[in-house]
């Protein structure tokens, strides 16, 4: 009997408490990207884009997308991220959800501060992703919330939508907060972030801003150093090995434009210290690729031409990684390729005693070694390119 | 249909054992046994007469015809019987028509041997196959009223009961409760020999014993129960039998009162003895090792001991080829575990953890409940609750309409109020989707077990989310482990884990592999030899 | 307690408890002792208690009834053995509280910012409760109802991550020497002893006992090991070592980053569920260890004292309001737990049991056969 009641009591105290965690999914303004600044007042200031439903067409109501915008940007300051999250609630009415936040954008001016204040939250609050995309804004981040592109019926997808589709191309690098935070505490490689910038639009013609993904941020340890424009993003890509894209190059003989699309590429750093102490690098790059297009009439079954441009290829590939190395080596003195890491893995015990903490000096004079191997293997559905004239 | 040349001798009034009465009264012979006061047929015809007359009052429907028999056509008989229970032509011409016509020597009477006499007349006049002496007035009005006729002949001090039942009954339909695409179709009816008759035809074997009992004082309903000798664990015979001779009651009318009485545990939702209409179903229980307790009057048949994965099983799995019966029987594991937890589901993903959600189903969630008013937890409850109306009534409307009234019910219902902006039209989906996996478990009281259980999953997810709905599987699970039916646990083969059984629940192996019994009920197990596989014939290739 | 579980069961059993205690914070304790060594370590480490394990058998198939307090004060004599048995019931009461508080504390740190964790951990105690008063059978049943769906999602984890494995991060091995390596195993070994409790106890339950018990221990310890190591192993990959020194939870982190075909990115509140039942596995199991060890040490029956020590142990867990995640709080057997306890047991209790049947066999002279078995 003591126990029936006792039941009753605690079921009955449970429900009149309300259920502390409960939430009602129309109560959470979705947010689907967010920006971090300097702020103007505070320190840090946040901007959020949210997302609304209904303006995207739900179910049962007959009119959707009725030409409303499906965002909602707003931003607060504060001198936390975290305390800058609950200022938002002054100015909005429901509570701010980042189950779903797909990617932040980190404003260039925080970047050169600092970006690990802001980005701590990223990780030590439940409800954010590790897998959140990171980009940087050249200017005010906020203003890339701003963009739209009408492609994308929901602005919030853009972030999201471009670190699917540059793989591709080969001018930026992706990368997620997770990483980020990895690489800028660890001491083994420097992180990097693509730039987005924001296009305004002609304001005679009245367009919204558009936005562009294209060239890479260099930082050490959590700061902007410096910016590698598609080339050299390039050249990272393929010292990283994760290049998918295209290249185009001068053919040796005719100076006709050639562009190859990479199908396979691999690549593999080796860390080697010779008898005296001294250290060197030797990157060796594999790869396939299609040829693409061509403005030439150069046909690939003859097997000497075939040569001239693999050799080409190689050529060009090993110029783009020198010249990347030439600014995060010797420039921006940054090891955004992960030689330490190399290092370390090769000679663990030599690196945390020895290297490590002299990195900063030795890395910029490390000699580096490139070795390509390309090679082109189709050409897709002709074999003799068109030629023109006739016989 | 003439059942009747097939209406086997009832030992209907078969003492019970000696080991259940508590003392040895074994003969019948001496005294008149019962709870009344007895009357021993008397010499005195009139006497006989007044005493029926008295104890059977005035109901027009009972039978009492005298009629002369004898050379002289001048020794006084008597006839009882209750229209509508014999069979009237039997009756006529077997039964008084050679007593009337019998010009056996009534002097033998006369001269007060009466053994031979009687055994005389039995053996010459009485046409009917089944004749039992009765000394015992009750005993002998009590067979009257189960359709048997009775005739008493003036100065002899026993009775006739002749076995003429014969009535009207229901034909042998298909199965309402389980319908079948392949296999038997045949169910029970509502007359018990009919019933058993049907389980003798599948089951020939001589160690297929079926043992009535009587139970309850006013109906004083013939209780039988079957099982195969060799094969049933003999404990759960002896429990059976003891647990039916606590029963106390003034009627049964059906086995779902025998059922509460003889339950493990009472206060459970789910069904510790199996009930089924399909004679098919009961003999392969029955060659498993079960007990089957079948009641006259009703076309359900109990078997016990009854485990949880019994109820998810149907007679298709066996018929059917396996590889489609395993799939089936694993649609059938997830539409359970669909309609007990999808509403909980539901609510604790979108009410606690809707990082879960990915990003477009969200936006529709999002979008749908845009303008509602109830909070979620509301919503799920209004529903369930009215799917639950919607299926009652479903239920008690005429065949044809009920089926339909229900399912598109809730759909009508749903689609309208989303339209109306009331409820969000994921939640009818929900609904929807719940009940059509209910409707898949073969069983319909196992099926309603979980309805509560539906409810309270609810409660806890809207409580304290995922932790809420696990903590309540959990202790489903724990409640359920802790049952026993008639000594075996409730998760039989699943837990205590036995291989030969999970090959029977979880999967449907072929027949050629199922050597053993699955369930632990008995210790003869062994039921096949191996290497029972059919051989592909490996040989010429076809064609040229 | 007439009670008795399958050796399947019992198999089934040490698997569970080996996993529930540890799988969550096992990588973060590891990798901040052995780093890359991690996995080695931790083969060594149950290998050696599993080896523990065996002797801890050997030593309870020749009391085939009694339960290890119960053959401990037979071997050690009444007070000795006594005092080992206290000694073991600290120990464990320890183990107890430590695993309701992170029984509760996980589902504050992975979502439930709100509910006051006695919430989490009063249910889980009461469903712990509820199972012990039906009695170890039914303990085991729901064990081996759960054990496949637990195992297999547990493995399927780190599968999901694959593409997010890096080999590299899983090297250098034995890079810096075999000092992390064995202070890894030792780690590993003083948590995988925890089992060794359980075995004592449940040895006097089994339904047909014989040699066989050995192999199911095995498997049990086999596959529990292996799935610990799937876990350190994938969390190493994919986090890297500086990482997981700093994550409260490394799994759950793994589970949060669980992304299929970019549509299915919620898989942590799978693993907050599995989580359920296997806090709450563990939780039982433990509360059953103390429960017998009590009840065999001042002759009670073990059902009265169910709920009172429950209740105890419950709010001894709660105690603490100040910090949810502090765990060193109130250890009283240092950081490597059970370690010293349970070498105890072997080093006292098998010379011990020889010296014992020495003893009994002088005793009964001929007929010796008797005790030896």
């Amino acid at each position: 009997m003591f126990g029936v009641v006792l039941a009753l009591l605690m079921i009955a105290s449970i429900i009149m408490v309300s259920c502390w965690d409960i939430e009602e999914i129309e109560d959470l303004a979705l947010i689907s990207n967010i920006a971090f600044d300097v702020g103007e007042f505070k320190e840090y200031k946040m901007t959020v884009q949210i997302l609304l439903p209904e303006a995207l067409g739900g179910a049962g109501k007959s009119d959707g997308g009725s030409g409303e915008s499906p965002v909602f940007v707003i931003n607060a300051e504060g001198q936390t991220a975290f305390e800058a999250n609950r200022k938002l609630r002054e100015y909005l009415p429901k509570r701010p959800f980042y189950g779903n936040t797909m990617s932040a954008i980190i404003g260039e001016d925080l970047a050169r501060q600092g970006v690990m204040p802001v980005l701590n939250i990223l990780e030590t609050d439940h409800e954010f992703r590790r897998s959140t995309q990171l980009f940087l804004a050249t200017g005010q981040g906020g203003k890339v919330l701003e963009a739209k592109i009408r492609v994308m019926a929901n602005p919030g997808d853009i972030p999201m939508g471009f670190v699917q589709t540059l793989p591709g191309i080969s001018t930026t690098v992706t990368q997620n907060a997770g990483d980020f935070i990895s690489q800028a505490v660890g001491n083994t490689m420097e992180p990097v972030m693509p730039v987005i910038r924001v296009i305004e639009a002609d304001p005679e013609i009245g367009e919204n801003p558009e936005v562009r993904v294209a060239g890479t941020a260099a930082f050490k340890k959590d700061k902007l150093v410096g910016f590698l424009d598609e080339k050299e993003s390039g050249g990272l890509l393929w010292v990283l090995g994760r290049v998918d894209g295209v290249i185009s190059f001068q053919a040796a003989k005719t100076n006709e434009s050639v562009t190859i699309e990479l199908t396979r590429s691999s690549s593999s750093i080796e860390a080697l210290i010779d008898e005296s102490g001294n250290l060197s690098v030797n990157i060796n790059i594999r790869t396939e690729g299609n040829l693409a297009d061509q403005t030439g009439f150069a046909d690939l079954a003859d097997p000497k031409i075939r040569r001239s441009i693999e050799r080409r290829l190689a050529e060009t590939i090993r110029q783009e990684i020198k010249s990347t190395l030439n600014k995060a080596q010797k420039e921006l003195k940054t090891d955004v390729f992960g030689f330490g890491e190399v290092f370390f893995r090769t000679y663990p015990r030599l690196w945390s005693d020895t290297l490590e903490p002299q990195w900063d000096d030795i890395y910029p004079y490390i000699p580096v070694n490139i070795y390509v191997e390309a090679h082109v293997r189709r050409t897709n559905l002709t074999i003799e390119a068109p030629v023109v004239g006739g016989n | 249909m003439f059942f009747f040349p097939w209406l086997k001798k009832p030992k209907l009034k078969r003492k019970s054992k000696a080991k259940d009465k508590p003392k040895g009264i074994s003969k019948q012979k001496q005294k008149c046994p019962g709870d009344e006061p007895t009357f021993a047929v008397s010499k005195r015809l009139e006497k006989n007469l007044e005493e029926i007359q008295h104890k059977l009052g005035n109901s027009n429907d009972i039978v009492i015809r005298s009629f002369l028999m004898g050379k002289e056509n001048n020794h006084k008989g008597v006839l009882v019987y209750v229209d509508g229970l014999v069979d009237k032509n039997m009756v006529h011409e077997q039964v008084l028509k050679p007593l009337i016509y019998s010009t056996d020597p009534t002097d033998l009477i006369m001269h007060g041997f009466l053994k031979d006499a009687f055994k005389k007349l039995e053996n010459t006049s009485i046409l009917v196959a089944d004749t039992k002496e009765e000394k015992c007035l009750n005993k002998a009005l009590e067979s009257v009223l189960e359709g048997q006729s009775l005739v008493i002949l003036d100065k002899v001090p026993s009775a006739w009961i002749l076995d003429t039942r014969g009535w009207q009954t229901r034909g042998i339909e298909e199965s309402t409760e389980n319908p079948i695409i392949r296999g038997p179709k045949e169910s029970f009816v509502e007359t018990l020999r009919l019933n058993t008759a049907m389980i003798r035809r599948r089951i020939h074997s001589p160690d297929l014993r079926i043992e009535t009992r009587v139970v309850g004082k006013v109906t004083k309903t013939a209780v039988t129960v079957c099982y195969i000798e060799g094969i049933v664990d003999p404990n759960v015979v002896k429990e059976t039998y003891k647990r039916l001779n606590k029963i106390e009651i003034d009627g049964i009318l059906d086995t779902g009162y025998l059922e509460e009485f003889m339950q493990d545990h009472p206060f459970t939702p789910f069904p510790t003895m199996a009930h089924t209409d399909r004679p098919d179903k009961v003999a392969a229980n029955l060659l498993e090792g079960r007990v089957a307790i079948l009641v006259d009057g009703s076309p359900a048949v109990l078997t016990a001991p009854a485990v949880f994965m019994e109820f998810l099983q149907a007679s298709e799995d066996y018929y059917e080829r396996f590889v489609v019966s395993t799939l089936l029987r694993w649609i059938r594991i997830l539409s359970l575990f669909i309609s007990v937890s999808l509403p909980a589901l539901y609510i604790g993903v979108v009410g606690y953890h809707v990082e879960m959600l990915p990003p477009a189903l969200m936006i529709s969630i999002a979008a749908g409940r845009g303008g509602t008013p109830f909070p979620v937890v509301l919503e799920a409850i209004v529903m369930g609750v009215s799917f639950e109306i919607l299926r009652e009534a479903g239920l008690r409307l005429p065949k044809q309409v009920g089926q339909a009234v229900s399912i598109v019910g809730v759909l009508v219902i749903g689609q309208a109020a989303v339209e109306a902006g009331v409820i969000s039209p994921i939640m009818v989906i929900i609904t929807a989707l719940t009940a059509i996996a209910s409707f898949s478990i073969p069983n319909y009281s196992f099926a309603s077990a979980f309805i509560p259980l539906r409810l309270i999953l609810l409660f806890m997810a809207s409580i304290l989310g995922v932790f809420g709905i696990m903590v309540g599987l959990i202790s489903i699970v724990v409640n359920t482990v802790s049952l026993r039916s008639f000594g075996v646990p409730y998760l039989a083969p699943i837990t205590p884990a036995r291989f030969a059984g999970i090959k029977d629940t979880l999967v449907r192996v072929p027949w050629w592999l199922m050597r053993r019994r699955p369930i632990r009920l008995t210790d003869n197990e062994i039921r096949q030899p191996k290497g029972q596989m059919p051989k592909e014939k490996k040989g010429k290739p076809q064609g040229g | 307690m007439q009670e008795k579980i399958s050796k399947g069961q019992f198999s089934k059993l040490v698997t569970l408890i080996i996993i529930s205690t540890v799988f969550l914070t096992l990588p973060r304790r590891l990798a901040l002792v052995a780093q890359w060594d991690s996995p080695i370590s931790l083969v060594l480490g149950y290998g050696a208690a599993w080896f523990l394990g065996v002797i801890v058998i050997w030593l309870s198939l020749k009391h085939p009834n009694d339960t290890f307090i119960e053959y401990s004060k037979k071997i050690l004599g009444p007070y000795l053995g006594s005092l080992f048995g206290i000694m073991v019931f600290l120990v464990i009461m320890n183990l107890n509280i430590l695993t309701i508080r992170l029984a509760g504390a996980t589902y504050i740190a992975a979502g439930y910012t709100q509910t006051p964790i006695i919430v989490f951990a009063g249910a889980t105690v009461l469903l712990s409760v509820w199972i012990l008063k039906e009695g170890i059978e039914v303990l085991a049943r729901v064990a081996e109802f759960f054990y496949f769906p637990l195992i297999l999602s547990i493995a399927i984890l780190p599968l999901t991550v694959i593409d997010k494995l890096s080999l590299d991060n899983l090297f250098p091995l034995l890079a810096f020497g075999l000092e992390p390596v064995l202070s890894g195993a030792m780690l590993a070994f003083s948590i995988g002893i925890e089992h060794v409790f359980l075995v004592g106890l449940l040895i006097s339950k089994i339904q047909n006992l014989d040699k066989k018990v050995y192999h199911q221990h095995l498997y049990g310890v086999v596959i529990g090991a292996f799935i610990i190591l799937l876990m350190v192993a994938s969390t190493i990959g994919v986090f890297g070592v500086a990482d997981i020194q700093r994550f409260y939870l490394p799994p759950y982190q793994l589970a949060k980053v669980v992304e299929i075909g970019a549509f299915i990115n919620g898989i942590e509140i799978i693993l907050l569920g599995i989580w359920t039942i296997a806090s709450l596995l563990e939780v039982t199991i433990f509360l059953y260890i103390s429960v017998h060890i009590l009840s065999q040490l001042i002759y009670v029956s073990y059902r009265d004292i169910i709920v009172p020590l429950a209740y105890l142990f419950l709010s001894m867990a709660m105690a603490p309001m100040d910090n949810h995640q502090v765990e060193s709080e109130f250890t009283i057997v240092g950081q490597f737990g059970i370690l010293p306890v349970a070498l105890l047991l072997v080093a006292f209790l098998v010379p011990a049991q020889l010296f014992y049947q020495w003893k009994t066999k002088q005793k009964l002279g001929g007929d010796s056969n008797k005790e030896a078995k």
